[in-house]
């Protein structure tokens, strides 16, 4: 006869297991080698898509590239090739709808900087595709995690309304959060218009913090594609200099592919303060994310960092 | 001619959208209303707008950025640069009241001088009391030039503005950038100059109009650069209206950068007057 003790300990075994979550797959993150920004990365953008099962039939789309500053001959902005590349994917894939989306924090004059960027000529009728999200009406969201003490915040209905967001960041170092990819590219989400220019609210709140929380809300519906075939080193975002890495990554686990992006600039993920918050380290670990494409040894490049972070740089690290 | 764009796309409540036929907000309805004053039309579209925007004030004096969003900016000072805004003294000492009450996040004694111990390396950052965009964040340059234009336009009949007056001044000659001009107010940081941008140096200078010395003559030599190479139609304007407040010599006429949005055309109207010799920023009630 068993034992009210050994009963009650076998119970709570039981519940305790009935509870525990099923573990997630690794995450699948892709590194594909691009020379150049050419005519190859329409197809290789394609073929990203196919992948990872990027279904966008019948979805609305917003692409989300990082448009910072009025300056054609650098590397601070997502190029707009890639933006081209991912709007031809989704156009292909049947979506309902397609928006390229951004509210840079800094400059107001948006179209200007997008023009300057060759938006307008590379991707037809740009103007009519294009939502200025600092100037987008809004609605009031109570964020999905509370990191920071944003808690509640008015953000813009294109982004609330899209069934798909792709996170198509430049790869850059970052002299305040060592590194910005496809999670701080959610910072362009938050409308100036309403929180001003910068974006000043989101400092106080925590930067690594309010990082965490707009991904917790876009996160879920969001799939990464970083431009890392020129990429900022030095003192990123904005006065860095030009890196060629050229790297594609991407995935649907945005933390995975910043952890990824981290490993290729040589920088340790584990370093970086937002990627702590919303993750546990053995989620983002090597042996745990499950590198398709290029092993990140043999695209590995060492990144100089800004020098209050050059202690999170780690050439040896794979 | 920017006017008529600008009557064409009055929204039916008397208020502008960021770009046509978008719902209104406070920002571009203040600047409608402003190129609409520079041109000297001031019929009844203008008395619409100004009802509109009137009723965007809130109970503290500060106005909502949109109808629905009730959080306090500093939109009321550029508000309070429309002219016939304020119905009456009452209306526009609640205003001035509460911009005189902000103050950039970062400027107690603790944030001042025991923050920057845990802190990176940026500016000296807030050893002057200047105006946020919203409460509770630090100083910038945009907010802060339109509580200067705004406390100016009192200072006659409101001679406790001074202080603040002067604070403000102080702060924007404080964040010039090593260029010479201005960006949104960060002039430096982890030891590394930030450069300036033509729009934001043009609205530093003209919110600066009423000061001298080397630090404007410099950054007035700068804007005349910056206009002959600029492609921006807000920056074009605000260099234009920023060399007219100073009384420089305009560069040859540049083509016009395209206007898109409703502050883009209502600029590119005030700079229009201001070059024709009313420049609606500076005129006094």
């Amino acid at each position: 006869m068993i034992s009210r003790r050994a009963w009650i300990g076998a119970s709570a075994a039981l519940a305790a297991g009935c509870a525990r979550k099923p573990p997630l797959p690794p995450p699948r993150v892709s590194i594909v080698r691009v020379p150049a920004y050419d005519q190859s990365v329409y197809d290789t953008v394609a073929r990203l898509f196919r992948e990872h099962k990027v279904d966008v039939r019948g979805k609305r789309v917003v692409l989300k590239p990082n448009l910072v500053e009025f300056d054609s001959g650098t590397v601070i902005n997502t190029n707009p090739l890639i933006v081209h590349a991912v709007w031809e994917a989704v156009r292909a894939g049947g979506a309902a709808s397609i928006r390229i989306a951004e509210g840079p924090g800094h400059r107001r004059i948006t179209y200007d900087m997008a023009e300057a960027a060759g938006y307008f000529s590379l991707i037809p009728q740009f103007e009519d595709h294009f939502t200025d999200l600092n100037t987008d009406e809004v609605s009031p969201v109570r964020l999905a995690s509370a990191h920071s003490t944003l808690g509640q915040m008015y953000l813009p209905h294109t982004v609330l309304g899209a069934d798909l967001i792709v996170s198509i960041p430049k790869m850059k170092t970052h002299h305040w959060m060592g590194a910005t990819l496809s999670m701080k590219n959610f910072f362009g989400v938050v409308p100036g218009s309403i929180y001003g220019w910068p974006k000043n609210v989101l400092h106080w709140a925590g930067i690594a913090q309010s990082i965490a929380d707009l991904h917790s809300t876009f996160g879920p519906k969001s799939f990464a594609l970083v431009d890392g075939i020129d990429a900022m080193e030095g003192n990123g975002p904005v006065q860095g200099t030009r890196k060629h890495t050229g790297v594609l990554v991407a995935g649907w686990n945005l933390p995975a592919v910043d952890a990824t992006c981290c490993r290729i600039m040589s920088i340790d993920p584990s370093q970086i303060e937002y990627l702590q918050l919303v993750a546990d380290p053995a989620d983002l670990a090597l042996d745990h994310v499950r590198q398709i494409g290029e092993p990140i040894e043999s695209v590995r490049t060492r990144f100089e960092m800004a020098p209050n972070f050059r202690h999170i740089r780690t050439s040896h690290l794979v | 001619m920017g006017f008529d764009r600008i009557l064409a796309t009055q929204n039916p409540d008397g208020g502008w959208g960021w770009r046509p036929g978008a719902s209104s907000w406070t920002e571009p309805s203040a600047y409608a209303l402003l190129a609409l004053a520079a041109a000297g039309a001031r019929g009844p579209a203008y008395d619409k707008g100004l009802q509109w925007l009137r009723a965007q004030q809130l109970a503290d004096g500060s106005f909502r950025p949109r109808p629905g969003v009730e959080r306090p900016t500093t939109l009321a000072a550029l508000a309070s640069l429309v002219p016939g805004v304020w119905t009456g003294a009452s209306r526009r000492d609640l205003t001035v009241d509460w911009l005189l009450r902000q103050k950039g996040r970062g400027s107690t004694f603790f944030e001042k001088f025991v923050g920057p111990l845990f802190r990176h390396r940026v500016d000296r950052p807030y050893e002057f009391n200047a105006w946020p965009f919203v409460p509770g964040t630090a100083p910038w340059l945009v907010p802060t030039a339109w509580a200067v234009l705004a406390l100016e336009r009192v200072r006659a009949s409101r001679p406790d503005v001074a202080g603040r007056l002067e604070a403000g001044r102080t702060f924007l000659l404080a964040r010039n950038c090593g260029d010479g001009g201005w960006n949104h107010g960060s002039s430096r940081a982890l030891d590394i100059d930030a450069p300036s941008y033509p729009e934001t140096t043009g609205v530093a200078l003209v919110a600066l109009h009423a000061v001298g010395g080397p630090v404007i003559e410099r950054a007035l030599d700068l804007a005349a650069r910056q206009y002959a190479g600029c492609t921006s139609s807000e920056g074009l304007s605000w260099l234009s209206l920023a060399l007219c407040a100073h009384r420089r010599q305009l560069p040859p006429a540049r083509p016009p950068g395209k206007a898109r949005t409703t502050v883009e055309v209502a600029l590119e109207a005030m700079a229009a007057a201001a070059a024709g010799g009313r420049h609606i920023l500076l005129e006094e009630p």
